[in-house]
């Protein structure tokens, strides 16, 4: 059931180009995650360390995205760089990829490690398949809960260092990220990545 | 002694941003860093000699950087970003050069880990510190690009400490790079092979290796120059540091491939960040690409997994950092004076100190003697022709000479022409300025005297150990 939620969400937000349901999608993909991520020792530590990591990215984090949208009156389509048929190949291939890492005898002792590469793998490509710059938060947002999930899926049993790296990472790369979006759409709302070329060459 | 050598250049900027309205700031915020600097030399015998060496690197240069920031402060496009301030920028300096001194003191990847992600967060901002587009747009690519870099580089470090736990190694020390090389041979080979790749991939996206570079040119040219010298100096070189520590794990677990790997990435990032350099129109940008090409170098020297490939990689690593902290911190006086990094619209920098500044640091970054770039080149070169690693050293030697030749023409374009051809300095910068810069030089040079003392007898008892060979 859980998996079945990570897996449909983070399949919507790669394919569906409107903002509106890809934070509906992002909110079940990050609840899913942290549900499958919820820590095995209930010790203080690691249930504030949690209990911090899901309030950024189910609360601030999606508060802040609409902040922004209403403030600067953002375009609510997240401009996909390819078409629906295309994304759908690409969801398809990601799937396929994440299959098929769970098949190789690195990860034959790992239960659920394709669901995390397939988490880690559609993050990406929504960063990827849009260039709405909040399309990149988002797929920055599920990179951080898809580690969160490699970290309770591939080594549940290591010291707090690495709920600590996570927890920071959740919290500074939220923070960052949305103030660096912030600034670039106080420039032009309109702003997306075809604009961004000044850079290239 | 080390949490405090770690936290003084962070605690420092807070204590003079708290300060921030006294008369005399400046000289706090010198002192400050000046201490910051004492702290780090008098943990130095708590340390291992190779995060002393970072250590040491990290503390002047980052010195340098401030010195230079106090007289020379970077100016700023648009008021809008809220970052934008003088206290803001000292705070963030402060916390980069503290999460690099995090990176380097930690004896585990975890810690390496949290010290490489909190220099993306530091850093994002003082790339973007002008609030102009261009330099904001920097920003962005350099945050997206790194944070998958370095999220790529956690799940590396998670399944080496899945592959440490069932080698039996107990999870508090299953991330520690001594642990897992002691337990080398029982960590499972399949999973640990996986996640040596990750974390190369990882490390390497935050060292620009070619192909996942792509963030670096703009990072880099469009930071402030000090961030530019601290960024393409030691955060670089932090990067490369993450690289020769999971080297470590990788020599007892999976040498020929990890090797393997590192001789292509690094034969690619020589090859494409040299012929590159040759298309730039921007010295900073030329610079930035200079810096992709050095990171290659120094990918192929650890790649040949010769002592002797180490021992030269490694002191690539320190001669580069002194080198390029001169050429950008130069290139930002030339900048202050000229108000311009364009290529075509400098002339004669010659006749004017700071132009003379950015020639010694070109001299240098040629690789031409006296400056220990020339040895620490030679060394690579000498090291994987003992090794008959052909394909490399053919790589190497094609991107030097075409670095080179970009190096040189962008020297004759800059600094040839009298006086009348060149452009009368808009403004005159102030001294501290180049005491940084006069800093930087003087350690590029010294650094090629390196091995005329004890590091010449370490060279010559390698070359003759067979396992050199």
């Amino acid at each position: 059931m859980v998996i079945g939620l990570i897996l449909v969400s983070a399949a919507l937000l790669a394919i569906d180009s409107r903002l509106r349901s890809a934070l509906i999608a992002y909110l079940g993909f990050t609840t899913a995650t942290l549900l499958l991520a919820f820590p095995h020792e209930t010790t203080w530590r690691a249930l504030s360390f949690f209990f911090v990591l899901a309030a950024v990215k189910l609360i601030a984090g999606p508060a802040a995205l609409i902040a922004l949208v209403r403030r600067y009156a953002v375009p609510e389509d997240l401009a996909p760089s390819v078409n629906l048929a295309w994304r759908l190949v690409f969801v398809s291939a990601t799937l396929f990829a994440a299959h098929e890492i769970r098949l190789m005898t690195a990860f034959s002792n790992v239960t659920s490690a394709g669901v995390v590469f397939y988490a880690i793998f559609t993050s990406m490509l929504i960063v990827l398949l849009h260039r709405n710059l909040l399309a990149h938060v988002i797929g920055l947002l599920m990179l951080g809960s898809a580690i969160t999930l490699a970290g309770a899926v591939f080594s549940p049993g290591l010291p707090g260092a690495i709920e600590i790296a996570d927890t920071f990472d959740a919290v500074l790369a939220t923070v960052v990220a949305l103030a660096i979006a912030r600034a670039l759409i106080a420039f032009d709302p309109q702003l997306d990545i075809r604009s961004l070329r000044e850079l290239r060459g | 002694m080390i949490a405090l050598a770690v936290s003084a250049p962070f605690a420092g900027a807070l204590v003079a941003a708290a300060l921030y309205r006294l008369p005399s700031r400046r000289l706090i915020r010198g002192l400050l860093a000046a201490i910051a600097v004492a702290l780090a030399v008098a943990a130095l015998p708590a340390i291992d000699p190779l995060s002393a060496i970072f250590v040491a690197i990290v503390s002047i240069l980052s010195f340098l950087a401030t010195l230079y920031s106090l007289s020379i402060f970077p100016t700023t496009e648009h008021e809008q970003t809220r970052w934008s301030s003088r206290p803001a920028y000292f705070v963030l300096l402060g916390a980069f050069w503290s999460s690099m001194l995090v990176c380097v003191t930690s004896t585990t990847f975890s810690g390496v880990w949290i010290g490489i992600s909190a220099t993306t967060l530091a850093t994002t901002f003082l790339v973007g510190f002008s609030g102009g587009k261009a330099a904001l747009e920097a920003a962005w690519k350099y945050l997206m690009l790194c944070s998958f870099g370095i999220a790529i580089a956690l799940i590396g470090i998670l399944l080496l400490g899945r592959a440490g736990m069932s080698a039996h190694i107990a999870p508090a020390a299953a991330l520690s790079w001594d642990a897992l090389g002691a337990h080398g041979a029982r960590l499972p080979p399949d999973l640990t092979r996986v996640a040596l790749a990750l974390m190369l991939l990882g490390f390497g996206t935050k060292a620009g290796l070619v192909p996942m570079h792509a963030w670096l040119p703009d990072a880099h040219s469009k930071a402030p120059a000090p961030i530019s010298a601290l960024l393409s100096g030691l955060l670089v070189s932090c990067a490369l540091y993450a690289i020769v520590r999971v080297q470590h794990v990788a020599a007892v677990t999976a040498p020929g491939f990890f090797n393997a790997v590192l001789l292509c990435i690094g034969s690619l990032s020589v090859l494409v960040a040299a012929v590159l350099m040759l298309a730039q129109r921007d010295v900073k940008r030329l610079l930035s690409y200079s810096t992709v090409e050095h990171a290659g170098l120094i990918a192929i020297a650890l790649g040949l997994g010769t002592p002797l490939g180490a021992l030269a990689g490694l002191y690539h690593i320190v001669n580069h950092a002194f080198t390029k902290g001169l050429a950008f911190l130069a290139v930002g006086i030339v900048q202050h004076e000229r108000g311009t990094t364009t290529i075509g619209k400098l002339h004669g920098l010659w006749h004017a100190p700071s132009g003379k500044f950015f020639l010694v640091a070109l001299i240098g970054l040629m690789g031409l003697p006296p400056f220990g770039i020339f040895i620490s080149e030679l060394l690579i070169v000498v090291a994987a022709a003992l090794v008959h690693a052909w394909a490399a050293l053919a790589c190497a030697l094609t991107g030097i000479l075409i670095a080179f030749i970009a190096i040189v023409r962008l020297a004759i374009d800059t600094e040839s022409g009298g006086p009348r051809l060149s452009a009368a300095p808009a403004r005159r910068s102030p001294v501290p300025a180049f005491f940084a810069v006069s800093g930087s030089a003087a350690g590029a040079l010294l650094l090629s005297l390196a091995p005329f003392s004890s590091f010449a007898s370490k060279t010559l008892a390698l070359l003759a150990a067979p396992e050199a060979r």
